[in-house]
């Protein structure tokens, strides 16, 4: 158990740096193609919809203030949760404690259970969301067959999934009262 | 049937030659699999240096080495500022030369207002940050960045 944890948050830690990372990179890319694309519009190359810059240049922006949106949207689901960028220095893998797993009831049990692979949903879902905003670019440009609820979906259940320690309790409440 | 024949289309090599480059993966995938199955059961020093042989280490040590992206989007962006100029000037110029050729005067104005925008477009991207989210970018391509949620 301990192992699977571990290996658990330490994928949770991989995910939460790639994560500015493709964040800068699609959003750079982003701006810089929507130009591009704004140069190519009046050229009358291409068969982009007018408007897919914008969208583009929006995007970006919101990709450069990726934990901005991810503060707004918890926020917005009443989570307590605040997410942040910041510089990398050190990393020190978590060791669960046993001690603490193991609760008065099942429920307690299980909340422990979910509040040890934590790091994992945190960063879980913070990729779901970001994917979310990349899928959100590819179909304004029409590159994607799907319709705009599949990226609604994946951003709220994305934040969802970043919050499991917030819905479980409330969840569970619910089931026992 | 009709999925062996899509097999065949989206195979590298003609379908006569399947076989053998089935062979050819399997015998370049084998080792490969060997050999970071090693590495990864001796904890090798780069996963040590890394802070650890752990894959958090291994990502820490591969982010805090890696390069700078800032600069790499900005000699991008650069370059086709430059290209976009070049073509703006020469788009107002040809306009002149022969009104009624391909060449509008509205072409070379839009090229060199994208080549502004590309030569600024952190700024458009910092200024866009703080449209969308009411704070600068935080995203900032420095080559060591975490997002930490607590």
């Amino acid at each position: 158990m301990q192992g699977f944890v571990n290996l658990a948050v330490d994928i949770g830690h991989v995910i939460l740096i790639m994560i500015p990372l493709i964040c800068y990179l699609a959003g750079s890319g982003f701006i810089i193609g929507s130009l591009w694309s704004i140069y190519r519009i009046t050229r009358g190359h291409g068969r982009e919809r007018p408007w897919t810059p914008i969208v583009g240049i929006f995007i970006g922006s919101a990709l450069f203030s990726f934990d901005q949106v991810l503060n707004a949207a918890n926020a917005t689901l009443g989570s307590s949760h605040t997410a942040s960028m910041s510089g990398l220095t050190s990393y020190t893998a978590d060791n669960v404690d046993p001690s603490n797993i193991v609760g008065i009831t099942p429920q307690e049990t299980w909340l422990n259970v979910i509040t040890l692979f934590d790091p994992f949903f945190w960063a879980y879902g913070s990729a779901i969301v970001l994917w979310s905003l990349l899928e959100a670019k590819g179909q304004a440009q029409g590159h994607r067959r799907h319709s705009p609820s599949r990226i609604i979906v994946h951003f709220v259940f994305g934040v969802i999934l970043l919050n499991t320690d917030v819905i479980a309790p409330a969840i569970m409440s619910h089931f026992s009262s | 049937m009709l999925y062996t024949k899509r097999r065949e289309k989206l195979s590298l090599f003609p379908s006569g030659e399947n076989q053998v480059s089935t062979t050819l993966i399997k015998q370049t995938l084998k080792p490969v699999a060997i050999v970071l199955s090693i590495a990864a059961i001796s904890q090798s020093a780069l996963a040590d240096a890394g802070g650890g042989n752990t894959l958090g280490g291994m990502a820490t040590r591969v982010s805090t080495d890696s390069l700078q992206w800032g600069s790499l989007f900005t000699t991008i962006a650069y370059l086709l500022a430059s290209c976009l100029v070049i073509a703006g000037l020469f788009a107002i110029y040809s306009h002149t030369r022969n009104p009624n050729g391909q060449w509008k005067t509205h072409h070379g104005a839009v090229a060199l207002l994208v080549a502004g925008g590309l030569f600024a477009w952190n700024l458009i991207g910092g200024f866009g940050s703080q449209t969308v989210a009411g704070a600068a970018a935080t995203a900032t391509g420095a080559n060591s960045q975490v997002l930490t949620i607590q």
